[in-house]
């Protein structure tokens, strides 16, 4: 099977994805990273602070992705979910390993640039989709998220910090992740509205 | 954990803020329940959402190389240690026998003179190979060929001359197999000896007691591992680094690493 690394992939597409990722095919490998680099990298660089960390980080979530291929179940949701998930998990290691040292500095969710003119539409969807999905966020649950997502910051830190009740971060945070969720969902049935009848 | 513990640590769970332990606890209560593994994902959805909302920063050129490099060399290097793919079931056993024939030549001195104890022992090395070919045979004709196959070299802690071979097999439906057969002079009274799986991070499940048999080597068959799995304390048969032969005091007998062959043995 030839994958072409725009457009969005089957879950059966993913899978085969991953699997041919597993046999360590070369093809799979650059496909994965084709699609998948540069927000890998992007996440590195605005948590880890440096191009360096970010690139090491790059390499790392990808071996990671071949180590664990064998255990991605597309039942339980897309390649990219998974991806991201392996490299925002690696990333906060890193940072909570080197909590206290020279800390980078953290761009918040809502302080973010205008798009370069040459990027490529898929990205831009799917950003301008994130990005309205958190547009719909109240403004401390943005604040919880960042504190979570970008600092690495159990609920029990956010809540001792904040002064407020353990249980109610735990909450905000599900209820931001479910918004997020649900904005997302949304954009993607627009999106495959439009894919299906060429518009993309 | 129950499912009100695990739901109250799922946003948690899916930005990666657990401790390994909650994270390991989690994970298995989610291999067994669609209830919270649905949230789960959403959740996971939810943070997937965050990265994807950060301007992209262009990776340097030469990243992709190095990616692809680290990841082909780590599966070369996977592939050289002897994960290797396309060896068929035949094969497996043919490196059983060789095993166990092996181990029998290289089996001590007795009273006898050498020459008649190494016939000895090489005649019961042979039918212990037809048992364990025969084995292996019965086990190869009940196998779905899109399933996983598992193989691992039996060492003991003790005797070298001695040893024993398994196969582990994962059917695409979740349901698993195991075939062990030890050539070992264990001490009867320290028995029963139970077969570990042994996962990665130190978790074990007991799949079962070794039978003697007439062959006087010992024999494990498990066609129904999946009952033991669907436990939340329960090894997923890809996660098994290692099986050991333990006595009944805990002793560990012998160990070897498992190997997952990739690619699946032919249809029977």
């Amino acid at each position: 099977m030839t994958f072409e690394r725009e457009g969005p992939l089957s879950p059966e597409s993913e899978l085969e994805l991953v699997q041919q990722l597993l046999a360590g095919d070369e093809r799979a490998i650059r496909n994965l990273y084709g699609r998948f680099g540069r927000p890998v990298f992007t996440l590195g660089l605005r948590l880890l602070g440096s191009m360096e960390a970010a690139e090491e980080l790059t390499q790392d979530v990808f071996v990671a992705a071949w180590r664990k291929a064998s255990r991605f179940d597309s039942s339980r949701g897309r390649l990219s979910t998974w991806l991201m998930a392996i490299a925002h998990n690696l990333a906060i290691d890193r940072l909570r390993h080197e909590r206290g040292a020279g800390r980078p500095v953290l761009v918040l969710v809502d302080e973010m640039p205008e798009p370069a003119p040459s990027e490529e539409e898929s990205h831009l969807i799917d950003r301008e989709t994130a990005r309205r999905a958190l547009s719909g966020l109240s403004a401390t649950e943005r604040q919880l998220l960042t504190l979570a997502y970008f600092h690495g910051w159990t609920a029990r830190e956010i809540a001792e910090a904040d002064g407020i009740p353990l249980g109610t971060v735990k909450t905000r945070l599900r209820t931001a992740l479910i918004k997020l969720r649900k904005a997302q969902q949304e954009q993607a049935l627009e999106e495959a509205r439009l894919y299906d009848g060429g518009v993309l | 954990m129950t499912c009100g513990e695990v739901r109250d640590n799922l946003s948690e769970h899916a930005l990666g803020l657990l401790t390994s332990e909650d994270q390991r606890e989690v994970e298995r209560h989610l291999r067994w329940c669609a209830g919270c593994r649905r949230e789960s994902a959403e959740l996971l959805e939810g943070v997937a959402s965050v990265a994807l909302s950060l301007p992209p920063a262009e990776p340097p050129m030469p990243l992709e190389p190095q990616v692809v490099g680290r990841v082909s060399a780590a599966a070369g290097r996977v592939r050289t240690r002897g994960y290797r793919r396309g060896i068929k079931m035949l094969a497996a056993a043919t490196l059983g026998a060789a095993v166990l024939a092996t181990s029998a030549v290289g089996w001590g001195v007795r009273q006898r003179s050498q020459a008649e104890q190494a016939q000895d022992q090489l005649q019961t090395v042979k039918l212990r190979t037809a048992n364990f070919s025969k084995l292996i045979g019965q086990f190869k004709q009940q196998l779905n060929s899109a399933g996983k196959l598992y193989e691992a070299s039996l060492f003991p802690l003790s005797r070298r001359e001695e040893g024993g071979t398994a196969l582990l097999y994962g059917e695409p439906d979740g349901r698993g197999w195991v075939l062990v057969d030890v050539v070992a002079s264990l001490d009867q009274s320290a028995g029963p000896f139970t077969v570990n799986l042994v996962s990665a991070t130190g978790q074990r499940l007991a799949a079962g007691i070794l039978t003697k048999t007439q062959n006087k080597d010992y024999v494990l068959l498990r066609r129904d591992l999946p009952d033991d799995f669907t436990r939340p304390d329960a090894v997923e048969l890809s996660n098994v680094m290692a099986l050991e032969v333990i006595d009944r005091f805990g002793t560990r007998l012998l160990t070897g690493t498992v190997h997952q062959f990739v690619k699946t043995p032919p249809t029977p």
